[in-house]
């Protein structure tokens, strides 16, 4: 079990992801390529290897997945525009200083076009509303520097509807009534940051009580889960310590044996992370585990955004600097 | 891409292995030769039962294929589902292939007669195929209990149901769809898909449908209003008096979100409300005194004390009894904390006791300073002050012991301790 971070195994497991064409599942998961491309190269910026992917081919890659005619990417070529991606194609893009390439008016009217009277967002056509879509939507527009001036979104809808998903043991659901669940809470927490209003939104106590929630997610091996009586997972490095790092809580928890859990997660003979020791690893829980060991200040990974999951150096060039109160 | 749970020597020996790595080869040709054959029907726009037969083997290979899950729904809203024709065109001669399609000849009859059957032979078509397609989607439901994109899709197919079929025969799917949801909380009682899902079909035979739905010639369009949240609310006591059920988080939380709505349909009184806090304070003093080391009881537990002794700045929709006095309040607490108290004589490590006691001692004192609560009483302050030095103290001292047994988060317990100084 290794004590230390493998950077360069992680850096040569992630340039390979896209050559293991002959395994099933980098088939069958096609469906969220765009993401693992996000994924991938938020972890190589995390690990000060910006560059290890090929820039011209990751943009013609996103500029694939982009529906022109309804301004919305999918995840691969031939697949459906969704929020999800649109997303992820925004991140890639702001990430390698890249957005000029696509037309960020027509992707805003695309996410514009999602917003329910509610305020919810759906994350396509077909209606499917969750708290994870709002944060897509408000993310997205943020990070083209549209979220003040989208025409036809409702900001304040929005947060209406997330605060709607606050429940009594001060978590969040994926909609109003909904149990609590670490990745919500993420998501509807970086709503409230991104859209400026998370102190007036919440009191002391909600806060405290959404902190204690969050610390007690942390199980006696030292990792997290996502919910009450659940299992540890290498994700939730992410989702319950952005959170945390959000509300200012994160010395709740126990840095070092977090530390400890997430490195026992990695693959030490092949790079990547698992999500708990021993399993396969894979890139989604390589970046989640790497932002984590990031907010925890791990040596030698650079600062990681808690609220946009991106490189803070990303982050601070192209949302908070130009906004004239920073409120993160 | 994103794995979770499978053994990385498991995957290491399935690489090693020379037939099976042939078999996995053979899988990613067929794989992709499906996969392409259905994408270049969509993108011929190809809404045929042939390419419908496509996407049922793609999704049962990958049913994350989201795209194709979409595919699936356009072909069946122009083919098994689609919409009744409204009566003109049913009756117009060109329609007489939807007539054949309905298996309805008789040409000379009366045009009433004849739209009355074809309606009738389309509601009971449109129901059949309905019913393949849930059937379709168990078996993947039960493989895939977390895969978004099957709910979802089961969820669109019910209100295809609303959309194409009358009101009766509509509720008759809802209403099943409830027995299949209370199966699948059966097998795994915490999916919170399953609980997500549960409350959608509660809420759509709940509300009044018709209204979103365009006019498709269903009569019968009258709103109704039919709560469930006493039923519901029932469910919610059934599973938690399950085997393990006090540990099921999931009920305890649609618990607490169903009581505000019960209380207020129920149009309880203020004594109503009390008691019903009494019983729920009782219900869970027998279940935390034989598991003290339950979180699920003990958000509950600090659901009911917080939300009835603490007025919040804005509305309070969540107190069972918002009209309590302070000096009600202060005897609930003092009852919350006697009890714990004796509590922690038998479970002097059960950290989850000492937290409660740290909170409700620290909500005693807000109660008692608390300006908007009017009753004020000289000798009560006198006992309070006094009361105040000793209860500080022993605060002091079960952080310190949380500290100790509960190091992990000793960051939490430190900063409760520093705001006691002042």
């Amino acid at each position: 079990m290794s004590s230390t971070l493998l950077t360069s195994k992680h850096v040569t497991y992630i340039q390979s992801l896209d050559i293991k064409r002959d395994r099933l599942d980098y088939h069958l998961t096609s469906h969220l390529r765009l993401s693992g491309i996000y994924w991938g190269l938020t972890s190589l910026h995390l690990l000060n290897h910006p560059t290890a992917l090929p820039r011209s081919e990751t943009i013609a890659f996103v500029k694939s997945c982009y529906h022109p005619s309804s301004g919305g990417l999918g995840a691969s070529p031939g697949h459906d525009p969704h929020l999800l991606y649109t997303l992820s194609g925004i991140q890639i893009l702001a990430t390698i200083d890249a957005l000029d390439e696509i037309d960020g008016g027509k992707v805003v009217e695309y996410v514009s076009k999602l917003q329910n009277p509610d305020g919810s967002f759906s994350g396509d056509e077909w209606g499917e509303v969750d708290s994870r879509f709002v944060y897509c939507a408000l993310s997205t527009l943020s990070l083209l520097g549209r979220l003040g001036d989208a025409p036809g979104v409702s900001v304040e809808g929005a947060v209406g509807f997330v605060l709607r998903c606050l429940n009594a043991d001060g978590g969040f659901g994926m909609a109003p009534a909904a149990e609590s669940h670490a990745g919500q809470i993420f998501t509807c927490v970086g709503t409230l940051k991104i859209a400026g209003v998370f102190e007036k939104s919440l009191s002391e106590d909600q806060v405290n009580l959404l902190g204690d929630w969050l610390c007690e997610r942390q199980l006696p091996n030292g990792g997290l889960n996502g919910r009450p009586e659940k299992l540890e997972d290498v994700c939730y490095s992410w989702w319950v310590l952005s959170s945390m790092a959000m509300i200012g809580r994160l010395h709740w928890i126990d840095r070092e044996k977090l530390v400890e859990f997430i490195l026992s997660c990695q693959d030490e003979e092949n790079g990547g992370i698992a999500d708990r020791k021993g399993d396969v690893a894979d890139v989604f829980h390589t970046v989640f585990g790497l932002a984590g060991l990031s907010l925890l200040g791990y040596e030698g990974l650079s600062e990681v955004d808690p609220v946009y999951c991106m490189p803070r150096e990303v982050t601070n060039r192209i949302v908070w600097n130009r906004r004239k109160t920073p409120t993160s | 891409m994103a794995s979770h749970g499978i053994s990385r020597s498991e995957y290491a020996a399935q690489s090693r292995d020379e037939h099976r790595r042939e078999k996995e080869l053979k899988k990613i040709e067929e794989y992709n030769q499906l996969a392409g054959a259905v994408q270049e029907q969509r993108l011929a726009r190809r809404y045929t039962l042939d390419a419908l037969e496509g996407t049922t083997r793609l999704l049962r290979l990958n049913p994350e294929y989201y795209t194709i899950w979409n595919y699936r729904r356009e072909i069946l809203q122009q083919t098994l589902l689609v919409k009744f024709p409204s009566p003109e065109i049913a009756l117009s001669s060109n329609s007489a292939s939807t007539r054949t399609h309905l298996g309805v000849d008789e040409v000379d009859q009366d045009p009433e007669e004849v739209g009355r059957s074809l309606r009738a032979a389309y509601d009971s078509k449109a129901t059949l195929h309905l019913k393949e397609e849930l059937t379709f989607l168990l078996p993947l439901l039960s493989s895939f209990p977390k895969c978004y994109w099957i709910w979802n899709h089961r969820r669109w197919t019910l209100q295809r149901a609303t959309e194409i079929l009358p009101d009766d025969k509509a509720d008759i799917f809802w209403q099943e769809e409830l027995g299949l949801v209370g199966l699948m909380l059966r097998r795994d009682v915490r999916n919170f898909h399953g609980w997500m899902y549960r409350r959608s079909v509660i809420s759509s035979i709940e509300s009044p449908r018709r209204e979103n739905v365009s006019n498709d010639g269903a009569e019968n369009s009258s709103p109704r209003n039919t709560s469930l949240v006493e039923q519901e609310f029932a469910y919610t006591t059934k599973m938690v008096q399950g085997i393990g059920g006090m540990s099921n988080y999931s009920a305890w939380h649609n618990r607490s979100k169903l009581i505000p709505r019960l209380l207020s349909e129920r149009k309880c009184g203020r004594q109503e409300r009390m008691d019903f806090l009494e019983d729920e304070l009782e219900l869970l003093k027998r279940n935390i005194s034989t598991n003290p080391h339950d979180q699920s009881l003990w958000f509950y537990h600090y659901w009911l004390i917080y939300s009835n002794t603490i007025t919040p700045d804005r509305d309070a929709p969540d107190a069972i009894s918002p009209f309590m006095s302070r000096g009600t309040k202060l005897l609930m607490l003092a009852a919350e904390i006697d009890t714990l108290q004796d509590l922690l004589e038998a479970h002097a490590e059960c950290k989850y006791i000492l937290k409660a006691l740290v909170e409700y001692v620290g909500l005693l004192q807000r109660v008692r300073k608390d300006p908007k609560d009017p009753e004020d009483d000289e000798e009560d302050e006198e006992w309070a002050e006094d009361d105040e030095k000793k209860k500080r103290e022993d605060m002091r001292a079960w952080l310190a012991r949380l500290i100790s047994i509960d190091s992990m988060r000793k960051g939490r317990y430190q900063e409760i301790l520093r705001g006691l100084e002042y």
